[in-house]
């Protein structure tokens, strides 16, 4: 009888061992992959650029944006062949009298990585 | 049927404790990632780093975008006082600017609990570098209330009734800030009695 509880402990104890492990290690994944389908399904697709609005109160496309910055997003797959990124000045997103800046920065990241 | 039982019990049990487990992982991880400043904001060490371990990750993953390094920008949250509690939006908040932020922009932006912009009838989100109002020394003052406190030249409109967050985001920071965010003397968050 202690034996079979042991063994029903040990069981549960290995379950909860799996559990953390592949929750910790596969979240940044699995929440940048419902992400990415969503950029995908807005954009029309890989390796189309999103640029997507200026954020107010109504955005509810990613939490915590910053109203002051333009973001653009591309879902890339260079699994068929390479790609050219070219990126437009801000100014041009959004038109010289919008008051844009010309700070802008481009960064890869790979599935849950930064690359 | 009692060993099936039995089985069914064992692996609700696992997976119980294995939820748990992650719980616990992300407390230890946040409260050894933190790194505070002037008791007011805090930051995630290795956020947007390559080097950054999947807890830290999965916590930026949930709560913002894609981040940067900390040669390109640092993200502040405030957390005012000593409790630790989150800010809410029926209180009155003060950031008083100390020294100059020293970086290319900087932008403290409201949210409400749910981590979306506020609204309000004068679409006022965040102030930054280049539109907060100064004192002739330079410095600044940004009241963060639900209505507009008198006098007040920067106020950004509080959420009536929720928990709120408030974020400073510094693009481009000097070396003297990167390299030293624990003490860097960033501006202090006030509660306003």
């Amino acid at each position: 009888m202690i034996k079979r509880n042991v063994v029903y402990i040990a069981g549960s104890l290995f379950i909860a061992l799996f559990v953390i492990v592949y929750g910790i290690s596969t979240m940044p994944s699995r929440l940048l992959k419902v992400r990415n389908e969503a950029y995908l399904k807005m954009a029309g697709g890989y390796n189309v650029f999103l640029h997507l609005p200026r954020a107010d109160a109504r955005w509810d496309t990613f939490v915590s944006p910053s109203p002051d910055l333009m973001y653009s997003v591309l879902v890339f797959n260079t699994g068929e062949h390479p790609i050219v990124v070219e990126f437009p000045p801000p100014s041009r997103l959004l038109g010289q009298s919008d008051g844009c800046g010309q700070y802008g920065q481009l960064c890869l990241y790979r599935k849950s990585n930064r690359v | 049927m009692k060993v099936f039982v039995k089985i069914i019990v064992t692996v609700l049990t696992g997976i119980l404790i294995g939820y748990l487990g992650i719980a616990a992982a992300f407390l230890l991880e946040a409260t050894d990632a933190v790194v505070c400043n002037s008791n007011s904001w805090k930051t995630l060490k290795g956020i947007g780093s390559a080097d950054a371990n999947a807890l830290t990750r999965a916590f930026i993953a949930k709560i913002g975008l894609f981040a940067n390094s900390r040669e390109e920008a640092i993200y502040f949250l405030a957390y005012p006082g000593d409790s630790g509690e989150d800010m809410h939006g029926d209180r009155h908040y003060r950031i008083i600017s100390r020294k100059p932020i020293p970086a290319a922009w900087w932008a403290i932006t409201l949210y409400n609990d749910k981590r979306f912009l506020v609204a309000n009838k004068e679409n006022r989100y965040s102030f930054t570098t280049f539109n907060v109002v100064r004192d002739k020394d330079g410095r600044f003052v940004i009241d963060i209330a639900p209505t507009r406190p008198e006098g007040a030249k920067n106020w950004l409109p509080a959420p009536k009734g929720e928990r709120m967050h408030v974020i400073l985001r510094v693009y481009h920071p000097a070396p003297e800030l990167y390299e030293n965010i624990a003490d860097y003397p960033l501006p202090v968050v006030k509660e306003v009695e």
